[in-house]
């Protein structure tokens, strides 16, 4: 089985302890990168979110001036 | 000029870098662990190679280029060439993190120790990423957004101007007298010499790629928060002058604290479910 | 330190009080004379730089005696301590440079004078020199006497060039950094950390310079240029200059407001 392995991965096998330093070193690289693209993901969402917000508001404008006064005034006092 | 596209179109434009980024990418990693031949001496462990060396290549051309936009901003006074500056900065820092750590892994497997100071280039490195580290303590410092700015792109240029300086001195200095062994990319044998090159382009689009996202975050957010403040000043309009612009939009602000629960509120309001005083 | 507005205001009048009143502003380099005149006599006035940054070094060095246990230093050793010193009493003087100015209206009264950018930059870069050369002319003797091993006096030419070389990039730094920070909160902080990092080269070409000349068997003159001093000399002055230009660029930007 091993055999069959090396022939597989016969010019790059990882050899004793440089395996884990290579990949230890791309791991690290990958999460790091990847901490950052979750980060942005997450702005993004919390933009997307206020964003939403804003044209809900946009558009309960239209629906009815009573209940938009009344809401316009209590978001004003809260 | 997005909106007019059609949608295939548009996809097209965003879609193409980061689609060719993960391509490359994927190719790097192949020819890397399948087609570069082991090096003779260092055997396995020069497979960092392939990742170091270029993150750190683009790490400074990154410095560079976020000082090469600052003379643009400079020249322009124009927003955005700030925003890609800090940017590129921001970007150069996190990859120049990776950097380091993978310097210092390699460092550990090839020598035994995680820091050594026989490696010019890595020495170099670490004194521009000190330099940066200050980059955004000094901007978030400065109050006026007009004014950080205007510093920031001076620091900029200044870092950016320094980042070959401190190369160039770095390397003479009397402690490097010995000839060096690694992260050469010259006389590197033809297949390995390739594998460089393709690593190397896909981690500087992998960092376009990711420079582009931040600025479109960037810029999104700026408009977003310049349509928040319109929408407060308008919903304050009518209760200072109610007759007076009767039809003032009353767009309601979602800035700050009051946002989740009030919004929640007057979804359960406009349903009628809360009676809102 | 109460006294500078006025004294910012009134400084160019009285320094050109033999002129006639052409109404023609004077030139870039007599404003800068000007403005130099004023630091240093705001300097002797108030004393705030030279004797802290003297005493410092010489706290320095007598720290540096008991940390590294030495009675006499040499070589290697004796240059990192000297610039060490040097680089550390330097940021005490940098790090109060524009205070004045930013708190007390020095700013505005440049605002309001016609003076070109390049007079400010000028003058207080030569303000930083001279301090620094002056901080020197009292500390070197006491490196000399408390921690060296052997007489400078021989290798007095290559060490004066040296420090020379390195102040003046101390010096133009140190106005462009001291000008980048005055403006934001943690300037205290922020300063000293920018200022770090540029002036590693700094560090590096002055130290392989001296190493040699502080030395057991220090080199003579031409030997010692031959060897490793008239590069590192050259490479100093390139530092000098290119930060130089950059700083005569870039100094505009900071005096907008």
């Amino acid at each position: 089985m091993s055999h069959l392995l090396g022939l597989i991965g016969s010019p790059a096998l990882p050899l004793g302890t440089a395996g884990r330093y290579v990949a230890a070193a791309y791991i690290v690289a990958f999460v790091i990168v990847a901490a950052y693209v979750a980060i942005m993901a997450l702005r993004l969402r919390r933009i997307e979110h206020a964003l939403g917000e804003l044209a809900a508001d946009a558009h309960a404008r239209h629906d009815g001036e009573d209940s938009i006064s009344a809401l316009t005034g209590e978001r004003l006092e809260g | 000029m997005d909106s007019t596209q059609k949608p295939p179109a548009r996809l097209l434009r965003t879609a193409w870098l980061p689609v060719t980024t993960a391509l490359m990418i994927a190719a790097a990693l192949a020819l890397t662990f399948f087609y570069a031949p082991l090096e003779a001496q260092e055997g396995f462990l020069q497979k960092i190679f392939y990742l170091h060396v270029p993150l750190a290549i683009v790490t400074l051309c990154g410095f560079v280029y976020g000082g090469l936009l600052a003379i643009a901003h400079l020249r322009t006074r124009e927003v955005r060439y700030d925003v890609r500056s800090y940017v590129a900065i921001h970007m150069s820092l996190i990859f120049g993190v990776c950097v380091l750590i993978t310097g210092s892994i390699w460092a550990k497997g090839s020598w035994g120790h995680w820091w050594v100071w026989n490696e010019p280039t890595l020495d170099s490195f670490l004194i521009i990423m000190l330099l940066y580290c200050t980059y955004q303590p000094l901007r978030f410092a400065i109050e006026d957004r007009e004014r950080q700015a205007r510093y920031a792109s001076v620091f900029a240029i200044t870092a950016g101007a320094f980042v070959p300086m401190a190369m160039i001195v770095v390397r003479l200095a009397p402690q490097y007298v010995h000839p060096r062994v690694l992260s050469s990319a010259n006389n590197l044998p033809a297949p390995m010499g390739a594998t460089f090159v393709v690593a190397l382009l896909a981690f500087s689009l992998l960092y376009a790629t990711l420079w582009r996202l931040e600025v479109r975050v960037k810029l999104a957010r700026f408009r977003l928060r310049a349509l928040q403040r319109l929408a407060l000043e308008r919903a304050q309009a009518p209760l200072r002058a109610p007759l007076a612009s009767p039809g003032a939009p009353l767009l309601v602000p979602s800035t700050a604290s009051a946002d989740r629960s009030s919004g929640r509120r007057r979804q359960l309001a406009e349903r009628g479910e809360v009676i809102v005083p | 330190m109460s006294t500078l507005p006025e004294n910012a205001l009134s400084a160019p009048p009285r320094a050109s009080v033999h002129q006639p009143a052409s109404g023609r502003p004077p030139g870039a380099a007599r404003v800068a004379l000007i403005l130099l005149g004023k630091e240093l006599r705001l300097e002797l006035r108030t004393l705030e730089s030279v004797p802290g940054m003297a005493l410092f070094a010489l706290s320095a060095f007598v720290i540096f005696h008991f940390a590294l246990n030495r009675a006499a230093l040499q070589g290697d050793l004796a240059a990192g301590v000297l610039w060490v010193t040097i680089l550390l009493a330097a940021l005490l003087a940098i790090n109060r440079l524009f205070v004045a100015d930013a708190q007390q209206g020095g700013f505005e009264a440049l605002a309001l004078a016609p003076v070109p950018p390049g007079a400010i930059l000028a003058a207080k870069a030569a303000a930083l020199l001279i301090y620094l050369l002056v901080l020197e002319l009292l500390a070197l003797p006491a490196f000399a006497l408390l921690l060296l091993a052997q007489p400078l006096a021989a290798a007095a030419f290559g060490v004066l060039a040296t420090l020379l070389l390195g102040d003046i990039a101390i010096a133009v730094i140190g106005t462009l950094v001291s000008a980048l920070v005055i403006r934001s909160r943690a300037r205290d902080l922020l300063g000293p950390l920018l200022m770090l990092p540029l002036l590693i080269p700094v560090v590096i070409g002055a130290t392989s310079a001296l190493s040699p000349l502080l030395a057991p068997h220090a080199p003579d003159l031409s030997s010692w240029l031959s060897a490793t001093g008239l590069r590192w000399l050259a490479v100093l002055g390139l530092y000098d200059l290119l930060f130089g230009l950059i700083a005569y660029a870039l100094f505009e930007f900071l005096l907008e407001d």
